[in-house]
């Protein structure tokens, strides 16, 4: 049966790549992407084996270790969505034993780019450990319990978060949840920033992070290497325990999972009287295409989230602005809510799914479909980067910087924009289909996302690089370079806005039958 | 402009998906004001068919013309004339279902008066009028249908093309849709629909066309098409698979 998951594991991985080009390249972007974080990692393990000082591998080793096991733990949720081709849910149907199954979904998680990377780095800290055969063996019983760790605790996470997700109020908390931590962590990285980083620092927070359940397993390995033998055959003991543990809470989630399958579709329910926004804005092609998007704004959680996160995220940069007084952190607030506003709006059809049928069935001319998409992400921008702005200067920033923020900012928003014009109408990547968990992603589909992603990034950075340069000018003292950003950023913006619209709209009369049928096959 | 007698017209179309040839040269001819069924096995290329005939999906090869023009090189005249209802296509479901109607009369550039009266009318046509405000993701898979229905007919189309409107249907619904459909026919629309139940078809439509593995086997007038057979056994004639059931021997033996 364990061997039969596995199978089913490589088989999805086989077929989500045989389904498209895209899919492969995105592979291979994610290899690349990957592969040179992974490379110098190992390369750094062994270095650490080859120098002296035994303390110095365990605090890497320590900090390390308890890194990979909070990324495994946050990450699915946080950045790359939870991976549903082995949904526990969709084990319902079968008379698969709870137990058979759990260890089964454990060992499939490690089949894939993630699990392949985290059991690279455990050989590559049993190569730093090996200062004698008692550290080697124990680095790699310690490796072992760890990876075991890291891989139960991404399960559980993702499971309960599934199940909390589920339904909106939960979405809802969740989201705040996310956001909070986001937030909360501008401030311990300002911390570091204040007192700089201190080797000393370091190993004191390895051997407190060394008695935590994230270091456990890690820190078996340099206890021996110390000479520490009864610590690291307790820390081994601990971390034993820890994945029964968490074997247990798995099993557990899982039995409840197989019996109260969760429904997929969304639970956003009640009646709206009316007309809503399509009653509002002007009865035209470009009104209702903006009506129906900013509409989906307020009811899609798909959408709200991240509007709610971008509006909000630039908060996180008043932390180091008030607290170390970094004032350039405080220019950098409308930049880069401008910047996350406009470059946001790239993937916009992506997220009409297949629905995006009724737009080609309708014969809409393109401009009225790429203008129309921009509304609620323009209101957002009208209030959030003025509001930024002046909100950096009200609270100790320089006033003279004001000019320029606002030059660039206005030129990085209309870029955002004038490059998802052009986007949105050529290539969509995967997102999470209507009613589904908004943090869930298709296997294979990360590489293509962050290729996009990039892309589009560096396209708007390029387009706004002479307000960008203007705005460096004023930065370093030359008052006039921010008086000319601020004429000159909103011209170029609308400039390259106009050309993105025309383009854009070329190109969606053009291609919009293969665009929805891209949707067809993203589906 | 010329009054063409062919609503839909069809010539050489073909798509491939990898290996396998989903619609492979197909010829069509719709006469106008006719009630037009396709009938094919499951994976004959209907739904192909349907999609690369109302512009949302681009043929390898081929022409479809839909009144005398041509959707691959004049859409927009040719979408104007045309009210779709795909199958396994999702749809704005978080807006209400006055929303959606409206939106899809609004997309193509009718005036909001027009609009919000003719979407009045048809969720009231369509027994929708008391859930007119409810969000469409809360409607049942038959009230889904006939909203996008509505949403088909809001601009007046002449031409119809719906895929599986009956399908999740209750016999209720499927009444009022039918009897929507014969008045629109008799008002000189024309319907073009896919079902593979045979007796539906053959009940309302006055035309139909056999499609199996890419190709249209059979088509003409009901009466034509069936000659002297039943509509089921003469697709099951042109369609050529046997229906008699091979093995399963272990499943006859469940009353011990």
């Amino acid at each position: 049966m364990v061997a039969h998951l596995l199978r089913l594991k490589l088989a999805l991985l086989r077929n989500g790549l045989r389904r498209n080009v895209a899919a492969i390249v995105g592979m291979v972007a994610g290899v690349v992407y990957g592969g040179g974080l992974l490379l110098a990692a190992m390369t750094a393990l062994v270095a650490l084996r080859l120098q002296a000082d035994p303390v110095l591998t365990r605090t890497a080793v320590v900090l390390g270790g308890a890194a990979l096991t909070a990324g495994w733990g946050l990450l699915p949720v946080l950045l790359f969505g939870v991976d549903p081709t082995l949904d526990p849910a969709r084990f319902a149907p079968f008379p698969v034993p709870v137990r058979t199954l759990a260890l089964g979904l454990v060992l499939s998680a490690l089949v894939g780019i993630p699990g392949l990377a985290s059991s690279m780095l455990v050989v590559g800290t049993v190569v730093a450990g090996s200062r004698s055969a008692g550290a080697a063996v124990m680095a790699l019983l310690g490796g072992v319990a760890g990876l075991a760790a890291c891989v139960l605790l991404s399960r559980i996470v993702t499971a309960a978060a599934s199940a909390v997700l589920a339904s909106r109020r939960g979405r809802d908390v969740a989201g705040m949840g996310v956001l909070l931590l986001v937030l909360s962590l501008a401030p311990s990285a300002s911390l570091v920033g204040q007192r700089g980083v201190d080797r000393h620092v370091l190993t004191s927070l390895a051997d407190v992070v060394a008695w935590t359940p994230l270091g456990w397993a890690w820190a078996a390995a340099g206890d021996v290497a110390l000479g520490h033998w009864r610590a690291a055959l307790l820390r081994l003991l601990l971390a034993g325990g820890l994945c029964l543990a968490l074997f247990a809470v798995w099993e557990r989630l899982l039995a409840s999972v197989l019996c109260s399958p969760r429904s997929t579709s969304g639970t956003d329910s009640g009646t709206r009287r009316g007309l809503g926004l399509f009653g509002r804005l002007p009865g035209s092609p470009v009104g209702a295409v903006a009506a129906r998007a900013g509409t989906y704004w307020v009811r899609d959680p798909r959408l709200n989230l991240p509007a709610v996160m971008t509006a909000v995220l630039p908060c996180g940069l008043l932390l180091p602005g008030l607290g170390s007084r970094v004032d350039l952190a405080l220019v950098a607030m409308p930049l880069v809510s401008a910047y996350l506003i406009g470059w946001g709006q790239h993937n916009d059809v992506g997220y009409d799914s297949t629905a995006f049928w009724m737009h080609v069935a309708s014969g809409v001319d393109g401009l009225s479909d790429r203008l129309g998409r921009l509304f609620p992400s323009g209101l957002l921008a009208l209030v959030c980067v003025p509001a930024y702005a002046l909100l950096g200067p009200l609270v100790g920033g320089p006033w003279r910087l004001l000019p320029a923020t606002l030059g660039v900012a206005t030129a990085l928003a209309l870029n955002g924009f004038a490059v998802a014009c052009v986007t949105s109408a050529v290539k969509q990547y995967a997102v999470p289909p209507p009613g589904e968990n908004p943090f869930s992603s298709r296997p294979g589909s990360v590489g293509v996302t962050l290729a996009v992603q990039t892309l589009c990034g560096a396209a708007v950075v390029s387009l706004s690089s002479p307000a960008l340069v203007l705005g460096v000018l004023a930065w370093t003292g030359r008052d006039w370079a921010g008086w000319l950003v601020l004429a000159l950023g909103p011209a170029l913006g609308a400039a390259c806005l106009v050309t993105g619209a025309r383009l854009g709209a070329r190109l969606f009369t053009r291609r919009q039958a293969d665009l929805l049928q891209d949707l067809v096959a993203l589906r | 402009m010329s009054r063409p007698e062919t609503a839909l017209r069809l010539r050489g179309l073909t798509k491939r998906f990898g290996d396998t040839m989903a619609v492979d040269h197909l010829d069509l001819d719709v006469p106008r004001g006719s009630f037009y069924g396709l009938v094919g096995p499951n994976g004959a290329g209907k739904t192909t068919t349907l999609s690369m005939a109302t512009g949302l999906m681009r043929p390898d090869a081929g022409s479809a013309e839909v009144l005398g023009t041509d959707v691959w090189t004049d859409p927009v005249q040719a979408k104007a004339g045309i009210g779709v209802l795909p199958d396994g296509l999702r749809i704005f479901d978080r807006l209400t279902g006055r929303q959606l109607v409206t939106y899809a009369g609004l997309l193509r550039a009718m005036d909001r008066r027009l609009v919000l009266d003719r979407v009045d009318e048809l969720l009231v046509a369509l027994g929708l009028a008391d859930e007119a405000d409810k969000l469409v993701i809360d409607y049942s898979a038959g009230m889904t249908k006939k909203v996008t229905l509505a949403c088909a007919l809001v601009h007046a189309p002449r031409l119809l093309v719906l895929d599986e409107p009956f399908e999740a249907v209750d016999p209720v619904s499927a009444r009022t849709i039918r009897g929507i459909l014969e008045d629109f026919t008799a008002g000189g629309g024309t319907v073009v629909l896919s079902s593979h139940v045979m007796d539906l078809v053959e009940r309302i439509c006055d035309h139909v066309a056999i499609i199996a593995r890419g190709r249209v086997r059979a088509a003409g007038p009901v009466a034509a098409v069936q000659a002297g057979l039943s509509l089921e056994d003469r697709f099951l004639d042109l369609v050529g698979e046997s229906t008699a059931v091979q093995g399963l021997a272990w499943l006859r033996t469940s009353c011990d």
